[in-house]
C-alpha cells in the first residue's frame, strides 16, 4: 500500500501545486483588469478638467479645489499611521534578530534543533530582508 | 465624476496598505503564535524531564517548522482542493492519517494529549492566517455577528443576564471550526505542509 499510497499523494499533491498555478493566473488576469479599469477611470475622470481648461495650473487648481479638508486630514492620518507602523515594525525585526541570537545560543545544546528555515528578521527567504 | 475619480485612488490606497502593511503585520502576529507554540511544546519536554532526542519531539518540532515555512504560501482553494482529493479516497486517506499519527506515537498518556493538544493549535493557528490573510474571508468572518446580533439581543433582553453577550463570541468561534472542519483536516493540511519539510535547513 505505501509505495502506491505515496504515488497517490504525489499525484494529488502535483494536480493541487497544477489548480494553484491556474488559480494564480486567474487570480493576476483579474488583478491586471483592475488596474486597467482603475486607470481608465482615473484618465476619463480627469480628462475634463485638463481639456477644458488650456492651463495646466488651472486645471490642477480646479481638482485641488475639489479635494476638502476631510480629506487631506484623512490622507495625512493614513500617512502618519503607515510611517508609524513602519518604523515600528523596524524596531520590531531588529528585536526578532536580537531574540534569534540568544534563543540560538540556549539552544545550543539542545540534543535537537531544527530550523523553520526563516530568515534571521523571521521573513520567508528570498524577499527584502527587513 | 470626481468622486469616482477619488474612490478609485482611495480603492489604490486601500489595496497598498492592505498588502504591504497590513497583510505582513497579519502574518507575522500567526508566525510570533506558531513560534511560541514551538517554544511551550521545549519547555514542556524539558520540565517534564523528556530528553529533546525523542522522535515525538523532533517531529512536533519539525511540523512545527513546516507550518512557519508553509504560512505565507498558504492558500485555502489548495488546501480546499487537496483535501476533497484525498476525501474521495477513503483508504489513501486512513493511509495518511496513519501514517501522520505514527510520527507522534507515544506510550506516555500525558505526552499524548499534549501532542495532540499541539497538534491542534498548531493546525488551527494555519486556518485562523488562511481566514484573516483574505479580505473575502475577513469580511464573511465578520458577517457572523451581525447575523446573530439580532438574535441574541432579542435572548438578552429576555434573559436579562449580560452572559448571552459571550454567545457572540462563542457563536464565532464556533462557526470558525465548522467551517474548518468541512473545508479540510488536520491530517490533510499537515500532510500539505510536509511537503516543505525538504526545505527546512
Amino acid at each position: 500500500m505505501s509505495d502506491s499510497a505515496e504515488i497517490k499523494i504525489e499525484k494529488i499533491r502535483a494536480s493541487t501545486r497544477k489548480f494553484s498555478m491556474v488559480c494564480g493566473v486567474i487570480k493576476h488576469a483579474i488583478s491586471i483588469g483592475c488596474i486597467l479599469a482603475s486607470l481608465k477611470i482615473l484618465f476619463v475622470g480627469l480628462q475634463p478638467f485638463l481639456t477644458s481648461n488650456p492651463e495646466a495650473i488651472k486645471a490642477i487648481a480646479l481638482i485641488i479645489e475639489k479635494i476638502n479638508v476631510s480629506n487631506i486630514t484623512g490622507y495625512l492620518l493614513a500617512s502618519a499611521t503607515a510611517t508609524g507602523w513602519y518604523i515600528e515594525r523596524k524596531g520590531k525585526k531588529r528585536a526578532i534578530r536580537q531574540k534569534g541570537k540568544y534563543q540560538k545560543m540556549l539552544e545550543s545544546s539542545d540534543d535537537y534543533r531544527s530550523s523553520s528555515g526563516l530568515t534571521k528578521s523571521g521573513e520567508t527567504p528570498g524577499g527584502k530582508e527587513e | 465624476m470626481i468622486n469616482t475619480v477619488f474612490f478609485v485612488i482611495n480603492v489604490i490606497f486601500t489595496i497598498i496598505i492592505w498588502r504591504y502593511l497590513l497583510r505582513k503585520s497579519i502574518l507575522d502576529h500567526y508566525r510570533d503564535k506558531l513560534f511560541d507554540l514551538r517554544d511551550d511544546v521545549r519547555n514542556y519536554y524539558i520540565a517534564n524531564h523528556i530528553p529533546l532526542s525523542d522522535e515525538t519531539y523532533k517531529n512536533i518540532r519539525d511540523l512545527i517548522n513546516s507550518h512557519l515555512r508553509f504560512t505565507e504560501k498558504m492558500s485555502l482553494v489548495e488546501v480546499i482542493f487537496f483535501s476533497k482529493a484525498i476525501d474521495d479516497d477513503n483508504e489513501l486517506k486512513n493511509y495518511i492519517k496513519n501514517n501522520i499519527d505514527n510520527k507522534f506515537k507515544t506510550s506516555d498518556k500525558n505526552l499524548n494529549s499534549f501532542i495532540k493538544e499541539t497538534r491542534d493549535k498548531s493546525s488551527l493557528i494555519l486556518f485562523d492566517y488562511m481566514v484573516f490573510s483574505s479580505p473575502l474571508l475577513i469580511l464573511m468572518f465578520f458577517m457572523i455577528p451581525i447575523v446573530f446580533f439580532p438574535i441574541i439581543l432579542v435572548k438578552w433582553f429576555l434573559s436579562n443576564t449580560k452572559k448571552e453577550l459571550s454567545l457572540i463570541r462563542e457563536s464565532m468561534r464556533e462557526t470558525f471550526k465548522i467551517f474548518v472542519k468541512f473545508i479540510a483536516t488536520k491530517d490533510d493540511l499537515e500532510e500539505l505542509s510536509y511537503e516543505n519539510e525538504n526545505c527546512i535547513a
